[in-house]
């Protein structure tokens, strides 16, 4: 007992000790060793990334500014805006390439949305091996899109699966990717089923986020399914749900892997997308000023979403922190037995 | 969450639309895999057989055999994308901590920095990569496919772990410290073996990436360097009616996913909402 008692009473005297002497000379040391290791550990990483995207993107920049063909490398102009006027001014394909890759983001984004929303609603149930349906529906994201499209392109076979099970259900034989109508519905199909997966797991992960007396207090209050959806889940879910909609339109815009496989920008122009026009421009035609130009175009598009999901993003890290201190709060509040006690 | 008042009826029907539903979106990817088991015989009737053919390994004999050379592009994928992985975590991991420990402004408008990399589209880059390279005498080469995988795989790897990192209480790390441990120490003994799970999540995302990218490789290699997805594109333009043999490299190139499938299942919406969704 005496002893414990000693110990105890020591240890504050220790602490007070460094407290008052050492420790000032070892934060200060701490604090230099702090700033040094903190960019040596950031260096590398910031470093490599700058040399092999920042380089880039300059020289591409500069690529857009000037006149060059690969065919005559000798024959380089500085020509100003003069790329970027001729797109927008001069080239009807440039527009008729925007306004497929308008329809093909607006329709796919759309479908993803209203179908994944769908189906996250009817996968947030509790059933047997619930669990490993929804690890199930994870597949289509991770396969490679050259082998979905791959996939998709052996099921559209004039003779393929697709159209022998429409054929039960008496529709003719569909040529899906050689028809100009068919064709861009046929790229959409498969980038939906590929990633409406994705928009499923995100809601789905909004919606178990939520918190259980939520519910349980909507059922008490007996909301019909309709109000208990506008005025409880899709408020809650609508952080989320902007997040997946931004990546999910960054994407759809940048595609280019299943229509290169499915049906390279045909038949004629009808899935000529942004960045199948853009592969075209520089390794069919070499012209690489004009493709670089048509590059940036793309790159400030998308960069308008991505400015707004950094932003989503960042909003939501300072909400969670918020709601964290609000918890805490909270605690504290619970903790306290005094205002109880009033 | 289920709410309460649903009839039983209700529940059973819901039960049976979420397993035919989850049955219809898996079809093609059973499809593949049946395809490839199949004979050419098979294959072609225009009345497909669904569960009943006799399986056969011809068509995976043929792809690895010395017409197609499938072993070496797989070699040559693998290569790459484990490289990949190897530079993105050791370069990934220090940076993440760093970003994760230190919250200034700077270092906040860094992180940001890095996470506008990861949306940039491949098309923005890649033709001054190609012009470099060709410069460079690199075209064709694994040398360039990693460096231009690193510069979409690293700012993800960084940013999502640093997310992780994050979560790490800092407790620990000022523990160590008072006990004499250097930052390094405290990284090597503490976070990495804490973090295990979070690296090895993040690892085998950016494999993923790397085994699956498409455009880049098409541009940057053309014999000695291609990759599965960009082989698989080349077989399809030239033997485009060969679908069996199609089929086998489809299933080849998806089956280290399959392996991972459950393992990354209860972080894959992190990762690809780059942390925003846990």
């Amino acid at each position: 007992m005496e002893a414990r008692k000693i110990a105890v009473s020591t240890v504050p005297e220790l602490h007070a000790d460094a407290g008052s002497t050492i420790a000032p000379r070892a934060t200060e040391g701490r604090v230099q060793q702090r700033d040094w290791v903190r960019w040596a550990f950031l260096l590398p990483t910031v470093l490599l990334l700058f040399v092999i995207t920042i380089y880039p993107m300059l020289n591409s920049l500069w690529s857009s500014l000037h006149y060059y063909n690969l065919l005559a490398p000798d024959d380089i102009r500085f020509v100003g805006l003069g790329n970027y006027v001729d797109l927008l001014r001069n080239d009807p394909t440039f527009w008729a390439v925007m306004e497929i890759t308008f329809i093909y983001t607006i329709g796919v984004v759309a479908i993803q949305f209203i179908v994944g929303l769908g189906m996250a609603l009817l996968l947030d149930r509790s059933m047997r091996g619930i669990s490993l349906i929804r690890t199930l529906i994870i597949i289509p994201i991770l396969i490679s899109p050259v082998v979905v499209g791959l996939t998709w392109r052996y099921m559209y076979e004039p003779w393929g699966v697709i159209n022998y099970v429409l054929g039960k259900f008496g529709v003719a034989p569909i040529e899906w990717v050689s028809s100009p109508v068919f064709a861009l519905p046929s790229i959409m199909i498969v980038d939906i089923w590929q990633w409406t997966p994705f928009v499923v797991l995100v809601l789905l992960a909004g919606l178990q986020s939520i918190p259980r007396e939520v519910v349980e207090a909507a059922a008490l209050d007996g909301l019909k399914s309709w109000q208990y959806f506008t005025r409880i889940l899709w408020p809650l879910l609508r952080p989320v749900a902007l997040i997946v909609l931004l990546i999910r339109t960054m994407d759809a815009i940048k595609v280019f892997d299943t229509v290169y496989v499915l049906t390279r920008g045909g038949p004629g122009t009808a899935t000529y997308v942004a960045s199948m026009y853009n592969y075209v421009l520089f390794f069919g035609n070499y012209q690489v000023g004009y493709a670089a130009a048509m590059s940036y175009i793309i790159l400030i598009i998308v960069n308008v979403f991505a400015i707004a999901l950094i932003f989503a993003l960042s909003e939501r890290r300072v909400r969670e922190e918020v709601s964290a201190e609000e918890v805490d709060i909270a605690q504290v509040a619970a903790a306290d037995p005094a205002p109880a006690a009033i | 969450m289920q709410r309460g008042g649903t009839p039983s009826w209700a529940k059973w029907i819901g039960n049976a639309a979420v397993i035919i539903i989850v049955l219809i979106w898996l079809f093609p990817v059973y499809w593949i895999v049946a395809t490839s088991l199949k004979k050419t015989g098979d294959i072609v009737n225009p009345v497909p057989k669904f569960l009943f053919f006799d399986p056969t390994l011809d068509n995976y004999r043929t792809i690895f055999g010395p017409t197609y050379t499938f072993a070496d592009v797989v070699l040559n994928s693998f290569i790459v994308a484990v490289c990949v992985t190897a530079l993105v975590i050791l370069l990934a991991i220090p940076a993440a901590y760093s970003l994760a420990r230190w919250q200034t402004k700077g270092s906040e408008r860094i992180a940001m920095w890095i996470l506008s990399l990861r949306m940039l589209p491949p098309v923005a880059v890649v033709i001054p990569y190609y012009v470099l390279a060709t410069r460079l005498q690199l075209i064709d080469t694994y040398t360039v496919l990693i460096i231009v995988h690193m510069a979409f795989g690293l700012p993800f790897a960084v940013w999502l772990m640093r997310g992780f990192f994050a979560e790490i209480p800092r407790e620990l790390d000022q523990a160590a410290m008072l006990d004499g441990y250097s930052y390094l120490a405290v990284l090597r003994k503490i976070i990495i073996p804490l973090a295990t799970p979070s690296i090895a999540v993040t690892a085998i995302f950016t494999f993923i990436f790397s085994w699956n990218e498409f455009l880049l490789a098409l541009l940057l290699t053309d014999t000695n360097a291609v990759t599965v997805p960009v082989q698989i594109s080349k077989m399809i333009l030239a033997y485009q009616v060969l679908w069996g043999e199609l089929s086998a490299a489809g299933v080849i190139a998806l089956l280290p996913l399959l392996f991972v499938v459950f393992a990354l299942q209860r972080y894959i919406v992190r990762g690809l909402t780059l942390g925003a969704v846990k």
